[in-house]
């Protein structure tokens, strides 16, 4: 049997077991898998030909290969080890592995690991507030430390351990499923974790600063400000969330790109699989929602840091509730829709049917990713906003409810005329549909308002988002057995899966159910009604019973990795996603071909006849660093440094950041080392930006691939537009609040900070102008004149400089007949808002300056790329001061 | 927070007339005889007058579910003009008897729960008996003979959208129908206490929340820190504000619940009917002294309060 040319597929040298060689499937490995494949459920490669069959079958098919073959997976570990080091990554056995990877399966690997990590103590900290709450009245635990407790539970668990899990999987089996070897930004893909990851650890050492924030999860102002909330801690914790949103928007501009640009051909949107489609909304909607999070968060963190005045302020307050909840409630689908996704896939590999109207459960899941964001006052019902207002809102609110029917039900529908078989995956995935309906049902009680008034503040509402959010983690554990065999490569102990589910099934309902019944008890308190004791006591049973369940989880994932039964690349009869289709685990470059689904059916073209490209040499993406796209194709890189650099930079500057309070440092030696860190912090983070965009990274190349609808905006552009959209949002919402403050406070009363609007007027013309100056560089670059293209670039640098400069004069003279910024509100939002924008502006000439100085190196004339990008940048920045300039010093 | 009280609000009228409870359920009408119209097309290829028929049915005893189902619908449909006027009359009591909003809530809140535990048992034991009926080794879609997925291929829907479009317009009907009907309690209870002639005028009490007390002002200026006195059977208007944070004043007893925000006042009411000793408690994260933030709500006989009032109002003329 020929072993054909590509080396870039894993054989293992098994050559006789490798499938194809003599037509016969791979025999099922004992019966490791839970459903071992029927007669002609195996997958035949043939290899070599070029040619062999893809059969629609029932549960099997066969793949079509013209080049490759599929090894087996039993030896995959020992090929990997040899073969991932052929492209620089060592082995998975090494911690500079797992240091330096930019591979979305490492990535994804570490994602769940660090999740479950921050699981374990967002629900150590929650069983030692039920033992608290065991009998009315303070118990174990003071009344800050309580207040600590219930804070943090809300933040880790929501933020640090449900998003990124399911980020995790997503990770990791996003780019198999759409057919790509890789995120489009895999060194940002990694800096999305090490940022993740550190913001997390942050967060933790807030508890050793005074106290961590103790205002609850949701920061209600003015609560939140240092009059009320006065430990470092609570600053550590709002920056934290602020380098987690960078981490978060980072990813979401990531996998945007990836899934618009690098799809199979013949894969289109319509045709994603449904956890593709999950994740897609998903990460649109946590692009917006988190800018506005960001915005509220960099509100908070200048009140508290710099002592501006927003929530100190009349109307603050209500500001606050609108910022956060704006964010808020797209959070909540943001952390529901891949468990949505992921019952959707389960439901359909496990009863062997197709999903019941699919195209209107995408359909659904759409209007819901739209409608999140105009629901978000149903959590503002009580706090004195009109009637007519809460009527619109009551009306989105229940309007949202519906399309979930519509999903619930087709999921239930699917189970009919089919085969169901009740493996863990598919127990968990049932599992979670019937508690989200209850958590549903519980939902449209909150929506009616009339009851909403009642039931605001209570355990009925605690109870309701724990069966909905948790019904969610409950699937989301279903994917991670569901995948476990994939990225593992063994599969988990069944028993012990079951037995999982049946201890998390029991503790779940034991803890949550109750707390309905006992939906009088005030959120937040230790103190409460006698008469409710019972159902507490019932909940903190329940609490331990399914922490246990997990601790038989770790049990059982862990040892499985290593002596688990092998699995097979497709253990799960009737699965249909490519990801399926490789060896467990995949090789380093997924695929044994390019997929295509060209012809209706998954087949893998071979890798040196990439179709349709130019002469000799294939587009090579880039991933910000310094490869020019003209080079033929080269090898992708897989490791890379810098992103852990720059993830423990942010992590430093941002734990010194946490020292200064109201416009100046802490005192004493506390103080010193902040100053300290921040200094160090900030020198670290810009060394290693500056490394790496030094460093040579080639990213993964799509020859072809399904691109609308972005055809023609190739990937890195595409990648900037996102991230300015979402820099619209942040903007947006800073605006907004400033014309929310002004209203509250009367229009006309309020008097414009500046005196005269010259020096706006300035800047204004400094920046046009410096807009002008970039596209004299890019024109410059077109005609290869490299002079001309430092020249215009040191333009834009100056002219940036004279903004700022210009600013800085306008500022100090301000500051001297005492305008300063926590001298009331209407300078908080003055400088807040313009400091925003000169911050821009400021990182803005940090690129030009770098550019300018590979411009007189002779870059950019082969590819004036990175010119034009920087260029919609610098105009965005612009257009948004020509918003400022007339809200600030004219109206 | 002016609003028109619902028997002199011409808008809420409208909603609730016979004549408009009977347009209403025409698009859902209209909607079902879009599908049925389609789905029939689907089905046979030259369909003529096919509403509730089908001409190809995949198995025995289909048709009939579908067209039991179908009646069903349309029942439900055209009898949701007699449900509207019920509610109707519901949501607008003949004004001798005003509710207080105590129960108004405790009616919503049991109708919606008998409803929801309904929905709950229904839906979640249709679906572990379909799970059951179609389990793999030995349920029903062991013999079937039905297209099943398989590795590689381009996902495409299942059928069955029929099934699918009934559930959910039943459910939208449900949910929808249970909406408005709260929406008429909701106009209610925000038009503020009772006209005077029939209660008796209103007591103001002005609610200040700071960490971590209650403070109550009356109408002569009186105050008090911790204890809210009112008379029973006389409706009692609450402004309520915080000194500080963002506090929550609420008195389960009562029904009742209002923000109290810094900076800004929320208005609500109640009417307690039998005098009696409430808990007020706060209901939004406000510090340590959340938990303990508690206040007392004396509901006195009529006479007895008044006794009290005039005390006070001795007390602070001199």
């Amino acid at each position: 049997m020929t072993d054909t040319d590509d080396s870039e597929i894993t054989t293992d040298g098994n050559d006789g077991a490798a499938m194809g060689t003599d037509g016969n499937e791979d025999p099922p490995t004992g019966d490791g898998s839970e459903d071992p494949p029927t007669g002609d459920g195996g997958m035949d490669a043939t290899a070599g030909d070029g040619g062999g069959n893809a059969t629609a079958g029932d549960g099997g098919g066969k793949i079509r290969t013209d080049g490759g073959e599929i090894g087996d997976a039993a030896d995959a570990v020992a090929a990997e080890a040899d073969h991932d080091h052929e492209h620089g990554l060592p082995p998975w056995s090494s911690l500079k592995r797992w240091l330096v990877t930019t591979n979305h399966k490492d990535i994804g690997i570490l994602y769940t690991i660090a999740s479950l990590f921050f699981l374990g103590i967002g629900g150590i900290i929650a069983m030692v507030f039920r033992v608290e709450l065991w009998e009315p009245g303070a118990q174990i635990m003071g009344a800050g430390a309580y207040n600590g407790a219930v804070s943090a539970h809300g933040l880790l668990m929501i933020f640090w351990f449900i998003s990124p899990f399911a980020f995790g999987l997503a990770n990791y089996v996003i780019p198999l499923q759409i057919g790509a070897d890789d995120l489009a930004f895999p060194r940002l893909n990694a800096l999305s974790f090490w940022t993740y990851f550190l913001s997390g650890i942050l967060f933790l050492f807030s508890f050793f600063q005074g106290g961590t924030f103790t205002g609850g999860w949701t920061m209600y102002a003015p609560l939140s400000i240092p009059a009320y909330t006065p430990q470092i801690g609570a600053n550590t914790t709002v920056l934290a969330l602020a380098l987690f949103i960078a981490s978060v928007t980072v990813s979401s501009v990531n996998f945007l790109t990836t899934l618009h640009r690098m799809r199979a051909e013949g894969l289109t949107l319509r045709k994603l699989p449904m956890f593709t489609w999950s994740i897609l909304l998903t990460v649109y909607m946590m692009l917006f929602a988190f800018a506005d999070l960001l915005a509220a968060g960099l509100i908070l963190s200048s009140d508290r840091l710099l002592g501006t005045t927003y929530m100190a302020a009349e109307g603050g307050s209500l500001l606050w509730t609108h910022l956060f909840w704006f964010f808020g409630h797209p959070e909540v689908y943001i952390v529901f829709f891949p468990a949505l996704g992921i019952m959707a896939e389960t439901f359909q590999t496990f009863t062997g049917r197709r999903l019941v109207g699919r195209k209107w459960f995408i359909a659904s899941m759409v209007l819901v990713a739209i409608q999140s964001f105009l629901v978000w006052m149903h959590h503002m019902f009580l706090t004195g906003i009109n009637l007519e207002v809460k009527t619109i809102f009551m009306a989105t609110t229940i309007a949202i409810s519906l399309p979930f029917d519509l999903m619930m039900f087709a999921l239930i529908y699917t189970m009919i005329k089919g085969k169901v078989r009740f493996t863990t995956p598919f127990l968990f995935s049932f599992g979670g549909v019937l508690l989200f309906i209850i958590g549903g049902i519980t939902g449209v009680f909150l929506g009616a308002v009339i009851l909403d008034y009642q039931l605001r503040g209570t355990y009925w509402v605690v109870a309701h988002f724990h069966y909905v959010m948790v019904g969610g983690v409950t699937a989301l554990i279903a994917g991670l057995y569901y995948w476990f065999p994939k990225m593992t490569g063994r599969m988990y102990n069944r028993r012990l899966g079951k037995i999982h589910f049946a201890g998390y099934f029991v503790g779940f309902n034991l803890l949550y159910f109750p707390l309905f019944f006992a939906w009088g008890t005030p959120r937040r308190v230790f103190q409460y009604a006698e008469m409710f004791t019972i159902w507490h006591q019932i909940a903190t049973v329940g609490a331990f019973i399914l922490a246990l369940s997990f601790a038989v989880m770790f049990y059982n994932l862990t040892v499985s990795i290593w002596r688990g039964e092998p699995a097979d690349d497709n253990p799960w009869e009737y699965a249909t996603s490519a990801e399926w289709a490789i060896p467990s685990p995949p090789p380093l470059e997924n695929f044994p071909g390019i997929p295509s689904y060209a012809d209706g059916t998954l087949s893998f073209l071979d890798r040196s006849k990439a179709g349709g490209v130019t002469d000799g040499g294939t587009v090579t993406e880039t991933d910000g660093g310094t490869v020019s796209g003209t080079e033929t194709s080269a090898e992708p890189s897989h490791a890379s440094f810098w992103p852990l650099a720059v993830g423990l930079g942010l992590f430093i500057a941002f734990l010194g950041l946490g020292g200064f309070q109201e416009g100046e440092w802490a005192s004493g030696m506390t103080g010193l080392f902040h100053q300290a860190m921040t200094v160090l912090g900030t020198l670290v983070t810009g060394g290693s930006l500056v490394g790496m965009a030094r460093e040579r990274f080639v990213g993964p190349e799509m020859p072809s691939a399904g691109h609308w609808p972005f055809k023609n905006v190739e990937n890195m552009k595409l990648g900037v537009w996102m991230f300015l959209a979402s820099d619209v949002v942040l903007f947006g919402a800073f605006i907004g609040s400033y014309v929310f403050m002004r209203f509250v406070a009367g229009w006309q009363a309020w008097q414009p900070v500046p005196h005269d609007p010259i020096p706006g007027l300035i800047n204004t013309y400094l920046l046009l102008t410096s807009s002008f100056a970039v596209v004299l560089a890019l024109v410059a670059a077109r005609r290869n004149s490299s002079r001309g293209v430092a020249a215009a670039l040191f333009a834009t640098f100056g002219l940036g400089a004279a903004f700022l400069i210009n600013k800085a004069i306008e500022w100090q003279e301000l500051f001297h007949e005492g305008l300063t910024l926590s001298a009331n509100i209407r300078t908080s939002t003055f400088y807040l808002t313009t400091g925003l924008h000169g911050a821009h502006v400021l990182i803005g000439m940090l690129f030009a300056i770098y550019m300018f100085f590979r411009a007189t190196r002779g870059a950019y004339l082969d590819d004036e790329r990175p010119i034009e990008y920087f260029g919609l940048y610098w105009h965005f920045v612009d257009i948004v001061w020509l918003f400022l300039f007339p809200l600030f010093y004219i109206l | 927070m002016a609003v028109v009280s619902p028997r002199e609000s011409p808008a809420a009228r409208r909603l609730f007339h016979p004549i408009s409870t009977r347009i209403v359920p025409l698009p859902y009408l209209g909607i079902g005889l879009f599908w049925q119209k389609k789905l029939s097309k689907r089905d046979s290829r030259a369909s003529v007058n096919c509403w509730a028929r089908r001409r190809t049915p995949s198995l025995p005893g289909e048709t009939t579910k579908y067209n039991v189902a179908v009646t069903i619908h349309y029942i439900l449909v055209t009898m949701f003009p007699m449900f509207a006027t019920l509610v109707g009359s519901f949501a607008f009591p003949t004004p001798a008897a005003v509710k207080p909003p105590s129960v108004i809530f405790n009616e919503i809140f049991q109708v919606f729960v008998v409803l929801g535990t309904l929905v709950g048992i229904v839906v979640i034991g249709y679906m572990l008996w379909k799970a059951y009926e179609y389990r793999a080794g030995d349920g029903k879609g062991e013999g079937m003979d039905v297209d099943r997925p398989s590795l590689g291929e381009l996902p495409t829907g299942g059928d069955g959208g029929r099934k699918l479009f009934l559930s959910f317009g039943l459910s939208t009907i449900i949910v929808v129908s249970l909406i408005i009907w709260t929406y008429g309690a909701l106009l209610t209870v925000e038009s503020g206490p009772p006209a005077a002639e029939t209660e008796g005028e209103p007591v103001e009490i002005t609610v200040t929340g700071f960490q971590f007390a209650w403070q109550f002002e009356y109408e002569n200026g009186h105050t008090t820190t911790g204890t809210m006195r009112v008379p029973a059977d006389r409706p009692v208007k609450l402004h309520v504000t915080s000194d500080d944070v963002f506090h929550n004043f609420g008195i389960p007893g009562m029904s009742l619940k209002a923000d109290a925000i810094p900076g800004q006042t929320t208005e609500t009411w109640f009417v307690a009917e039998e005098p009696g000793t409430h808990t007020a408690q706060c209901y939004e994260l406000c510090g340590s002294g959340h938990s303990y933030m508690t206040a007392q709500v004396i509901v006195m006989e009529p006479s007895e309060y008044e006794e009290w009032y005039e005390s006070t109002q001795n007390e602070t003329a001199s």
